[in-house]
């Protein structure tokens, strides 16, 4: 499993300025100087860079997590401002990741930030997730979403799924061979094309939430979102957990044939 | 939360739909089977693989999940 590969590699040393800027969350026991330093050995894929993946991204760049790779195909729009918050009026018209880069660059200049300004296709996943410890989800569509959940099995790498809709929201953290996938919770990827209603708070805290879950599965601490799916009512306020089931005949996953 | 009456999931859902028809366009193909990005909960449980036919007793709760696919 890619997590206790790099774990077992040399740790990388914590400069003077890593120790001051990571000074209040090396002070949680849990984190520590070892897990600050695992958090800087870390390769991050966000998946793109919307809503949810300005966010995560914003949060793990501020963790310190050493390598980030943002990948989108889509350029800067307008109605994108609500809630994508790495994007500027200035930057519209540009490549997201581009945008996105250049932010999180002047706010952490020590760690690697690389944009990758492509689509996500089935025949490219895999290479572009190839050798990271961990994929954020930060689509806005189900077919994307799939062809990543099934890249991640391929590879072995955790994928942490979020998504949003208005003021609903939804967490998950998959690690393959352990929990369920995105096939075996919906086995059908859904066709539809449409403008989802949005709010800027919604994709910001399940993106915080699935950045959570990546500093803890990175670090090797705390209890994950495994095997259960968080969901946020913001209407209502409420949090509630369902359990997920690992299908044997999942078309990705499983072990049985379909 | 509708209070549904019937044996099975199924059938509950079959109540729902015959008080509320605009929730079967919603969650039924136009073959009449549940869609795939829709899950039924039991108690907040799966009711994989039964599905609609899962039996239910008075007091369960059942939930219909669909996919949040935004970002």
């Amino acid at each position: 499993m890619r997590i206790l590969d790099f774990m077992e590699q040399a740790m990388p040393r914590l400069t003077k300025n890593d120790l001051t800027r990571y000074e209040r969350q090396i002070l949680y026991t849990d984190l520590g100087e070892e897990g600050q330093k695992k958090l800087k050995q870390s390769h991050v894929v966000v998946a793109g860079l919307g809503g949810l993946g300005c966010s995560a991204s914003l949060y793990l760049t501020c963790a310190g997590v050493g390598h980030l790779t943002l990948i989108d195909c889509d350029r800067v729009e307008l109605s994108n401002l609500n809630r994508q918050i790495l994007h500027y009026e200035e930057d519209i018209g540009e490549g997201k990741p581009i945008s996105a880069a250049r932010k999180l660059a002047k706010l952490n200049s020590s760690i690697e930030v690389t944009p990758v300004f492509k689509k996500i296709t089935e025949r490219n996943a895999r290479e572009i997730i190839k050798g990271a410890n961990l994929v954020i989800d930060g689509m806005d569509n189900f077919k994307t979403r799939f062809i990543i959940n099934k890249a991640c099995v391929a590879e072995g790498i955790p994928f942490i799924h979020g998504g949003v809709h208005g003021l609903f929201g939804e967490v998950t953290t998959i690690i393959p061979g352990r929990t369920p996938c995105l096939a075996c919770i919906f086995p059908e990827v859904p066709h539809r094309k449409v403008s989802l209603p949005v709010f800027g708070v919604t994709p910001a805290l399940i993106a915080i939430l699935q950045v959570t879950e990546a500093i803890k599965l990175l670090a090797g601490f705390g209890s994950l979102l495994t095997g259960k799916m968080l969901y946020f009512n913001g209407d209502t306020m409420d949090f509630t957990f369902r359990n997920l089931v690992k299908k044997q005949n999942c078309k990705v996953c499983g072990t049985k044939d379909v | 939360m509708i209070e549904v009456t019937g044996h099975t999931t199924g059938e509950c859902l079959e109540n729902l739909e015959s008080r509320f028809p605009v929730i079967k366009q919603l969650i039924r193909d136009k073959r009449g089977q549940l869609r795939r990005y829709c899950e039924i909960l039991v108690n907040s449980e799966s009711t994989y693989p039964k599905g609609l036919t899962t039996p239910v007793k008075d007091g369960d709760q059942i939930d219909i999940v669909v996919f949040f696919a935004g970002g």
